[in-house]
């Protein structure tokens, strides 16, 4: 018999459960359905998040402070932002670190003079992996204000030369630039009140909704590893107990059982991904991207999935068990993401959660693709295989084997 | 040789199995008689490497442990089989897990025990007695010196015990040793070469 065999016979064992696998892999139609019907629009009109950032711009152009003031001030004054200006580099650094700020925005020498010659202008964004939504959000809000409020400074920018050109006085010149700013100011409000929303950019506008969606399609993905956490048990209380099985290919189907897993997993994410797709409010941007999340969160969900069944004896203790521990997971994911004032211990169950990595994982994917984001959590769920893997195993051997 | 040297296995205050001591010779057949809760099933799985006892050892041709097991094919009295798989299935998974699929001998396991019938059902559709045939079949996949069956012909109907005794007659033949657990006796007591009896854990003449 080859490999493969024992990864069909598996699968044959998984998928003959026929009403459990039909459950497993067919339930989050209706979850995917009502969500994006229903759930999404109401997501979508609500910007309610708060951030805590802390600023350090070392470009001495009174532009930058100018327009940053522009940006941010409607939002601090809304409260959803609290700003944090700080002197240095490694302050700001040791705040995101410490969790006292979800985000620190960094804009070296020069920012705005390289961007109106038309060379690439950077501002560094540094946060904890826990906070990886909003620095999204505050990046994209950002570079989309910076955008369309620097075409603005250019327009005014245009017509001050002009002035010049023209032999304006001073008095005359400093009135054009106020009453230019002003104008774009109250275009970025009226841009605001045209889209239906308050403030220059509509801070989690997009947040709740991303949110959701990748929490949504976790979450799916985790509950249809159910019937292995059951088969898993079932197996080694009842199957294996009671038969002598070599260790070498108790690992083959150990590993078999993993692989079957990750694929019932997996088909239950080719259903639900075109669904989300085929509804309007749904949008996956990067589908390519969104693949190696798939398959990584898989594998992660399904070798947690044989440690669970493998830690208990009777297959209803390890379905509740790993109901308990998915859904803890899960809401720590959801609610607590957007805290900046984490205890350490839990900021760093957060940065290694797998549940995290994978929410994570398709935000990112889905809806706005940061690569160093995606690479850290692609790494996050393959330590998370890794590691569910090897235990399971040791456990796995230790409960089929005298 | 299996050589069984004081064993002890404890259920909470209850002990199951009290200091037994037993040897199977090469080529003997030993019928373990008693009553439901007299200790057959547990001194059995013990004798099997199944169920650790809480005293005691069990030693195979000299050797323990895990070289000592793989001499040894155990049916256990619960059915215990891959439910979603068939009968084939079955019998080539179990025996790929034991050690190499063999479908030479799995065909000549559904001929003696007259599986062909039901060969490519699924065993969660099988009757009772089917189903056991099905798990004494599993196993005698995979290589064995001694064979330990517990209580092989529950629930088979009268033609069905007939094919199990025949084809352990077979084995017997073959110089397999065995221990075989039974309520009622009758039909393999003639197989036997000698039998205990046990209650409450102990070995009673």
């Amino acid at each position: 018999m080859n490999p493969f065999s024992f990864v069909l016979y598996d699968i044959k064992r998984l998928f003959g459960h026929g009403k459990t696998a039909f459950i497993a892999m067919f339930s989050p139609i209706p979850v995917v359905l009502m969500f994006g019907l229903f759930m999404a629009p109401l997501l979508i009109d609500k910007g309610d998040a708060f951030y805590s950032v802390a600023i350090l711009s070392e470009d001495d152009n009174n532009r930058v402070s100018q327009l940053m003031n522009i940006i941010i001030d409607y939002e601090v004054k809304t409260g959803n932002i609290a700003i944090y200006p700080v002197k240095e580099r490694e302050t700001g650094e040791k705040l995101v670190d410490d969790g006292k700020v979800a985000i620190f925005i960094y804009i070296p020498p020069n920012t705005y003079l390289d961007s109106m010659s038309g060379k690439k202008a950077v501002m560094e964004f540094y946060y904890s992996p826990t906070h990886a939504f909003d620095a999204l959000v505050l990046y994209t809000g950002l570079k989309s204000s910076v955008s369309v409020f620097g075409q603005g400074i250019g327009v005014v920018d245009s017509g001050i030369q002009i002035a010049q050109k023209l032999g304006l006085s001073e008095d005359e010149i400093l009135n054009i630039w106020n009453e230019g700013i002003s104008d774009l100011l109250n275009l970025f409000i009226h841009r605001g009140r045209v889209i239906g929303k308050n403030g220059i950019f509509n801070f989690g506008a997009d947040y709740h909704f991303r949110l959701v969606i990748a929490v949504l399609f976790a979450t799916c993905s985790y509950l249809s590893s159910f019937p292995v956490i059951y088969l898993t048990s079932l197996d080694l209380s009842e199957t294996f107990s009671k038969r002598s099985i070599p260790t070498k290919k108790l690992f083959g189907y150990y590993v078999a059982r993993i692989i079957s897993g990750a694929i019932l997993i997996i088909s239950s994410f080719l259903i639900m991904f075109p669904i989300a797709r085929a509804l309007r409010s749904i949008k996956i941007n990067f589908a390519l991207s969104v693949i190696p999340g798939i398959i990584l969160t898989s594998f992660a969900f399904s070798a947690l999935a044989v440690l669970l069944g493998s830690l208990f004896k009777r297959g209803q203790s390890a379905l509740w068990a790993g109901l308990y521990f998915g859904t803890a997971s899960i809401a720590a994911v959801s609610f607590l993401s957007d805290k900046a004032d984490l205890p350490k211990v839990l900021s760093f169950l957060m940065r290694i959660s797998p549940f995290r990595a994978s929410v994570s994982i398709f935000s990112n994917a889905m809806f706005n693709f940061v690569a160093e984001r995606y690479t850290f959590d692609l790494f996050i769920l393959f330590c998370a295989f890794a590691i569910f893997s090897v235990a399971g195993f040791i456990i796995y051997r230790k409960r089929s084997a005298l | 040789m299996i050589e069984a040297k004081g064993l002890v296995k404890k259920f909470g205050k209850y002990t199951a199995v009290d200091s037994i001591s037993l040897t199977l010779e090469k080529g003997e057949i030993i019928a373990l008689l008693g009553a439901n809760g007299s200790g057959k099933s547990t001194l059995l799985s013990m004798l099997a490497m199944v169920l650790k006892p809480d005293e005691g050892e069990v030693v195979v041709d000299g050797l323990k442990g895990k070289k000592a097991k793989a001499k040894i094919a155990y049916a256990p009295q619960e059915i215990v089989l891959f439910e979603e798989l068939t009968v084939l299935e079955n019998l080539y998974a179990w025996s790929s897990l034991k050690g190499k699929e063999n479908v030479e001998r799995a065909e000549y396991l559904i001929n003696e025990l007259e599986m062909t019938d039901f060969k490519r059902k699924r065993v969660d559709r099988l009757s009772g007695g089917q189903r056991r045939r099905v798990n004494l079949a599993v196993a005698l996949m995979g290589k064995h010196d001694y064979l330990l069956l517990d209580e092989p012909l529950a629930g088979i109907d009268a033609h069905g015990a007939e094919c199990v005794e025949h084809l352990l007659r077979k084995e017997k033949e073959k110089g397999c040793s065995m221990i075989v657990t039974e309520h009622n006796p009758t039909i393999l007591l003639p197989l036997t070469d000698r039998s205990l009896r046990i209650d409450g854990g102990h070995f009673i003449r």
